[in-house]
């Protein structure tokens, strides 16, 4: 399968903006995972400008955990158990993503590593907004 | 409970054991949530069982520091700068976990305070390792624009 991946390969670039709807329906998610049932979040700085404010923040911002999600998804999806089953995700936040930021997130192939078990997937993954700046950066591996 | 609030965790602190169980509706509604329509996160997928979304640790994270800390961050907002995770093997719903997790590191860097804590979460019955996961955030954050 090795064969298949060249570095600079893109291997998914996904366009999606940020909005407050996408920023909501994460924030509700994460309590209704806690709760085992759904749960309305209580106002915070990813759901409500003035509580983001209060936190000094320009207005709400993007979970981190959104764009990592979208990268995941990106990994499962081309990868499926290969990665669920051997793969790792990194991911840094640089810089927060705010309401109706357009972002690219990208999964791109840097190498095949050589490992005792066998052969990995490199890959460096990131979101970027418009003006070029990558706001969430990372690296993931999956087993080949 | 090894204090009030995240900010009182210390390096070595051994976080509580959390155990709980996975069901369809948790791998759906956060599959949904983040606009992942990867088949066996929403269903059995023939004789494939439908499966967790790995990124579900995030929230075995969240579920350790309510556990050791059930008054949340503390004064300030604890803000998430980083999350690394290794999956071992894919988590099907119906599973109970075992979530495992110790405060690795608290420094200061440019005078923001990091937390870094690590877990395995294990099944529950078995002791098999799924994912092992290392997090890190700021315990005193400040935006930039701020400071």
């Amino acid at each position: 399968m090795s064969e298949l991946w060249t570095p600079g390969q893109e291997v998914h670039r996904m366009q999606r903006t940020m909005t407050a709807e996408r920023m909501r329906w994460y924030a509700d998610a994460i309590e209704t995972s806690l709760a085992g049932y759904s749960v309305t979040a209580a106002p915070n700085i990813h759901t409500d400008d003035e509580v983001a404010r209060a936190s000094g923040l320009p207005g709400r911002v993007a979970d981190g955990m959104v764009s990592t999600n979208w990268l995941s998804s990106i990994l499962v999806e081309t990868f499926g158990d290969a990665y669920l089953r051997g793969g790792s995700l990194r991911t840094r936040y640089r810089r927060p993503i705010t309401e109706d930021a357009l972002v690219a997130t990208v999964v791109l192939v840097r190498g095949v590593d050589e490992q005792p078990d066998g052969r990995e997937l490199m890959l460096d993954v990131w979101c970027e907004t418009p003006d070029g700046e990558h706001r969430t950066v990372g690296e993931a591996s999956v087993p080949l | 409970m090894l204090g009030r609030w995240v900010s009182d965790l210390e390096v070595g602190d051994v976080l509580p054991t959390v155990e709980y169980d996975v069901t369809p509706f948790m791998a759906r509604d956060y599959a949904h949530s983040v606009e992942s329509d990867w088949e066996r996160f929403h269903g059995p997928v023939g004789s494939a069982a439908q499966v967790a979304p790995p990124t579900l640790a995030h929230i075995d994270k969240l579920r350790l520091l309510a556990s050791a800390s059930p008054e949340g961050a503390g004064p300030v907002p604890r803000m998430q700068l980083e999350y690394a995770v290794r999956h071992f093997s894919a988590i099907p719903v119906g599973s109970r976990l075992s979530l495992i997790g110790h405060v690795e590191q608290r420094e200061a860097r440019r005078g923001r305070e990091h937390l870094v804590i690590t877990f395995d979460v294990r099944d529950a019955l078995t002791g098999e390792l799924r994912t092992r996961c290392r997090d890190t955030s700021i315990l005193n954050f400040v935006p930039e624009e701020t400071r």
